[in-house]
């Protein structure tokens, strides 16, 4: 990983499965990232892929770790985005994943593509629409995790006004095109979805993430 | 014994400590405030300048930004996205600052909330009003270099979604600020939903 990492010049490699997938030039290319700032994510990579399961590559604990400095945390939303990075379904986030992933946060990535990863994100049971019942389970489960108690008759009246909002055609599920329109009228949904230090990676000190009950950031990168 | 050392500049250095770096000690450690190192030198010291980099510091989470639609009504999708499990940010939180969110529910007005948390800054002494607005104050320690930014938000008729942001150095100053009095301070004006129920049903 480090020989072709520091260099930028097109070599002549052993034929690694999706070896080209993770070719700092390319992902520069394929997103907003400069090369350097595609070293820099390597960097941040390269401690979250190897906290607790040293294999460089990036596990379910590993994420809820860096996400919840907790690598014990679940969540229904972690759950989501973790499978959202991990294009190839293979349980576990690669490099090219992750950069891939991480550029639609970029504040310069198309709003489009926010847009449609976060459909994807809360489409649940992946089929297309984001239903009620679905859009219930979410907000349950954000009930549940934070302080937050609301009334059974609130939360119905909250989903009431919501799909309302978003459900133009009537038919108790949002579909994609209606998404668009509801994240057009209302953008402050999409705000999750742009982490402005990715304009910033050169110059920031990651932290290091340790595995603990009670896991706390210690250290510096050098 | 501690103090005369200080007050007279005499202290040692470990065996392992370099030139480099016992020139620099001793330049902080000058005892004639003429004399001694500043912060602008220290910037151009070679044992401190070497493996140095400088640490942005992301004001923008705390920006009173106007949002346009502060008059408009949480969504279904707006309460998700509060989810951590939502929110990236903690991937690239700065090593030296330490940032915690969290909401509560409250069916008071605004300006009593905010008013509430006015009050109890003024009994603190330690804690100042960096600025405030119709739904939200910003706070600054002046001790450490917590900020906590209080948002409030509409969400039904009666109803709003309180966010509190803190942005700390270290965990201790803002437990005992935010955990230890703000915290409690308002802690009465959280909206209990069994308490609504009760009335009703009547």
């Amino acid at each position: 990983m480090q020989a072709f990492m520091g260099c930028f010049c097109f070599k002549k490699v052993k034929n690694k499965p999706g070896h080209n997938y993770k070719d700092p030039l390319i992902l520069a290319s394929e997103t907003p990232f400069t090369v350097h700032e595609v070293k820099a994510l390597y960097d941040l990579y390269k401690r979250l892929s190897s906290s607790i399961i040293k294999d460089g590559l990036i596990h379910k604990e590993e994420f809820q770790l860096a996400v919840f400095r907790n690598s014990s945390n679940q969540n229904l939303f972690a759950d989501r985005v973790f499978d959202s990075f991990d294009a190839k379904r293979n349980g576990v986030i690669e490099f090219g994943e992750f950069v891939r992933s991480l550029s639609v946060f970029h504040p310069r990535a198309p709003e489009s593509d926010k847009t449609a990863f976060l459909f994807r994100l809360y489409d649940l049971r992946q089929t297309g629409y984001i239903d009620r019942e679905e859009l219930k389970e979410m907000l349950l489960a954000l009930l549940g995790e934070s302080d937050l108690s609301l009334s059974n008759d609130m939360v119905e009246m909250i989903l009431e006004e919501t799909m309302v909002k978003a459900d133009s055609k009537g038919d108790g599920k949002i579909d994609e095109e209606e998404w668009r329109e509801f994240v057009k009228n209302n953008p402050s949904v999409l705000k999750n979805m742009t982490l402005p230090y990715l304009q910033d990676l050169t110059t920031l000190t990651f932290p290091t993430f340790v595995p603990n009950n009670e896991a706390e950031i210690i250290g510096r990168n050098s | 014994m501690l103090y005369r050392n200080i007050y007279r500049g005499e202290f040692k250095f470990p065996k392992w400590t370099s030139l480099e770096l016992r020139r620099f000690i001793s330049r902080l450690l000058d005892t004639n405030p003429e004399t001694r190192i500043t912060i602008d030198e220290i910037m151009k010291d070679p044992w401190f300048k070497n493996g140095y980099k400088e640490v942005k510091v992301q004001p923008l989470d705390f920006e009173m930004i106007e949002e346009p639609q502060s008059n408009v009504r949480l969504n279904a999708f707006d309460l998700i996205s509060f989810s951590s499990g939502c929110d990236l940010s903690g991937l690239f939180n700065d090593v030296d600052f330490f940032t915690q969110r969290e909401q509560f529910i409250s069916a008071e007005k605004p300006w009593k909330i905010i008013e509430r948390t006015r009050d109890e800054v003024d009994k603190m002494g330690n804690v100042k009003v960096i600025s405030t607005s119709e739904s939200g104050i910003r706070l600054e320690h002046q001790g450490s270099n917590l900020v906590i930014a209080i948002d409030i938000h509409p969400l039904t008729e009666k109803l709003v979604v309180v966010v509190v942001n803190r942005r700390e150095l270290n965990a201790e100053s803002s437990d005992e600020i935010w955990i230890g009095k703000l915290k409690p301070s308002l802690s009465d004006l959280v909206y209990n939903s069994e308490s609504d129920i009760a009335v009703d049903s009547e």
